[in-house]
């Protein structure tokens, strides 16, 4: 899996590409956690468009980067869930926890919405 | 659907007949090969395919993991039928068993308890099912969602180390004609 | 209305009907939807219509589409939506409370499109001054019957095109096996076999004899689904194709796969099982990869070892590629076989395994290779049960002479 992120206006961008799976879990998480140790203000945005395929590791893991955004004060939002992705969270209920929208520009709308 | 996993050894959905047999060394490693192997002559690559795989493989996977500690020398066994109807699996481990499925059983109702009742802050206290033998990369989730996708059940052995479950499809309407 | 007046505006919808879904090869529900909706919109061209599609059974989805005019219906939740669904026959509501067609009509006319005993479809038309005459429910209710055989020819349509394109995938997959299966590479005492009876194509051999007399052969069984299999089996008969003519030994040319699928980023998984003989230093490499197996039978003692391998390649850019090279006489025989032959279910339930194979060798050995590798697959053949575990059986024998 790739993982790609860019920041704008306090907002870290977060696009992973490929299987979110019990193998990549551990890459995004460190990942996260990297990019939220220079930033412990940043909202953040993760835009699933490129990933088709998603376990309860990768659930999991979304839910975590979720839990620490949160405690940290700032705001997180999830997009472009689509297919079995998209089941899978309306599945395991996750879909009612986490902040989703259907494309970039409405988590993006979300997140400044709030600030 | 039952709204819980039941334990019943002698529940229909261990039948094994007519079922194709696997048998898989443990190696966490292989999971989606061990899965996509069972799979991948089910049903056409669509969204409905990879969330049949993705389920099939979080059972192996708490069969290698949870059941025989990611040991390569234990195996784990998988009785299947995938068809365009619907979905068989029979999932045996060497393993001691899922010890907690009555206290899982009373979480997981909580846990629809707060979503039905739209309470999510206290929903968020159920979001994941974790034991000691939990580790940081299990999602906690996996059961979950098992329960709502596993139409026909999700039944344990009285020993707790075989799990059956069965997903009857919805068929694809526009693609089921001839059976007026 | 004349009836003849009826008669032309319903001829001009049916008409229209079959002209919007005729085009593709298949037709999805919403398309249906949408164009019966244009249809009724031509039969009754003064009104409102709008459609609503049950999308499945399983949980409530409810989709409605307007297309051109202006959408006569109220309320976009699912809930009441779902009522216009629940209707078997024609419905004319001669009072509009507003609750699901827009209070501006003075009336609408449901007309739902049943298949299954089940309303899968419902066109609501929606008149703003006054109610439906008797000959706008005469026109209605025939036209439903038409909608109900045209939905119900599509699906019959959809189903054909979906098993024909499934078949047309899988045929194809099964030509390409066949047709690396067919070739023939000519060396003293080998022989490949295969039984593909099942259908699965899923396995290949494949073998080639350079000009300094060194011999590879391997026997694969790739894991995807149907597309990415046959992809698979294309890309695995050129890569053998090549590295059979370098000077890779057996190790690095499994390296090398390893390290190709997992580049390629497809879901695709290789199990092998590949030697590589060099007569002028009596040795035989063997290297695999998954579940497919090798065996050395050694002449002089009659045993039989079995060579497994480690995890498929594709999956790990760190796989470690098992191999080993071994010497070997006249008389020895070097096996590769794919897992369809330990994996055969034999009618006491059991799987057949890695030991009686190595016996069926070890009993055997007298024969040519030819017959030997025939000897094997009618053996678990045999003794298989049918209908359980089908999957392909590829073996390979090399006699050493």
């Amino acid at each position: 899996m790739d993982i790609t992120s860019t920041t704008r206006e306090g907002i870290v961008f977060l696009a992973t590409k490929g299987d979110l799976d019990m193998y990549a879990a551990p890459e995004f998480k460190e990942r996260y956690s990297a990019l939220a140790s220079r930033d412990r203000h940043a909202h953040f945005i993760l835009d699933l468009a490129e990933t088709h395929y998603v376990d309860s590791s990768g659930i999991g893991a979304i839910f975590q980067v979720f839990s620490d955004v949160r405690d940290r004060g700032a705001r997180f939002c999830l997009c472009n869930a689509r297919g079995m992705v998209k089941e899978l969270l309306r599945l395991s209920r996750m879909s009612s926890i986490l902040p989703i929208e259907t494309d970039l520009a409405g988590a993006e709308n979300r997140i400044r919405g709030q600030a | 659907m039952s709204d819980e996993i039941l334990i019943d050894g002698a529940s229909e959905l261990f039948d094994r007949k007519g079922l194709h047999l696997s048998v898989f060394p443990s190696d966490y490693r292989q999971i989606r090969y061990y899965t996509l192997q069972l799979v991948q002559r089910s049903r056409p690559k669509t969204d409905e395919r990879l969330l049949l795989e993705q389920q099939v493989s979080e059972i192996i996977k708490n069969a290698v993991k949870h059941g025989n500690g990611c040991d390569p020398s234990k195996t784990v066994k998988v009785w299947h039928l995938f068809t365009a109807e619907s979905a068989r699996l029979i999932v045996e481990d060497e393993g001691p068993g899922f010890a907690d499925i009555e206290k899982w059983n009373i979480f997981n109702r909580k846990r629809i308890e707060y979503a039905e009742r739209g309470d999510f802050v206290g929903l968020m206290s159920y979001v994941s099912w974790k034991t000691k033998k939990s580790d940081e990369h299990d999602g906690g989730n996996a059961m979950f969602a098992a329960l709502e996708y596993w139409n026909d059940g999700v039944v344990y052995t009285e020993r707790r180390n075989c799990v059956a479950v069965k997903k009857t499809f919805e068929a694809n309407f526009m693609e089921a004609g001839g059976d007026e | 209305m004349k009836p003849q007046a009826i008669h032309e505006r319903a001829l001009k919808a049916a008409t229209k009907l079959e002209k919007d879904i005729d085009g593709s090869l298949t037709v999805s529900g919403q398309r249906f939807a949408s164009a019966a909706a244009a249809a009724v919109r031509a039969l009754f061209p003064d009104d409102d219509v709008a459609a609503v599609e049950r999308i499945t059974s399983e949980r409530p989805s409810v989709g409605r589409y307007e297309g051109d005019g202006p959408s006569p219906l109220a309320t976009d939740k699912t809930e009441r939506l779902q009522e216009l669904l629940e209707a078997a026959s024609l419905r004319h509501e001669r009072k509009n409370d507003g609750a699901i067609v827009d209070a501006r009509y003075r009336s609408w006319l449901l007309i739902p499109i049943a298949t299954r005993k089940e309303t899968r479809i419902a066109i609501v038309v929606a008149r703003k001054k006054d109610r439906f005459g008797e000959d706008d429910l005469v026109a209605a209710n025939s036209f439903q019957a038409f909608l109900s055989q045209s939905l119900k020819n599509a699906r019959s349509r959809n189903k054909k095109v979906a098993k024909a394109d499934e078949d047309a995938r899988h045929r194809t997959l099964l030509a390409a096996q066949w047709t690396i299966a067919r070739r023939r590479a000519d060396f003293q005492g080998f022989h490949q076999a295969v039984d593909l009876a099942a259908s699965t194509g899923s396995d290949v051999c494949l073998a080639h004899r350079s000009n300094d007399g060194r011999f590879l052969m391997c026997v694969a069984d790739v894991t995807a689904n149907d597309p990415e299999r046959l992809s698979g089996i294309v890309y695995l008969d050129a890569w053998f194709s090549i590295l059979a003519r370098t000077t890779l030994d057996a190790n690095g040319m499994l390296q090398r796969l390893n390290a190709d699928l997992i580049a390629r980023g497809t879901e695709c998984y290789v199990s092998m099982a590949l030697a590589r003989y060099l007569p002028a230093q009596s040795t035989v490499e063997i290297a695999g990869c998954g579940n497919a197996c090798a065996a050395v039978l050694c002449h002089d003692t009659m045993e039989t070892k079995i060579v497994e391998f480690g995890p498929a390649a594709g999956i790990a850019a760190d796989t470690a590629i098992e191999s080993r090279r071994i010497a070997v006489k006249p008389g020895d025989i070097v096996c590769a076989f794919t897992d369809g032959l330990p994996s055969t279910r034999k009618k006491s339930g059991d799987l057949y395994g890695l030991s009686d194979i190595g016996e069926i060798i070890r009993k055997n050995c007298y024969l040519s290779a030819e017959a030997l590798a025939e000897r094997i697959l009618k053996t678990v053949a045999d003794s298989g049960e049918r209908d359980v575990n089908a999957d392909d059986r590829a073996i390979q024998v090399l006699k050493i002479e």
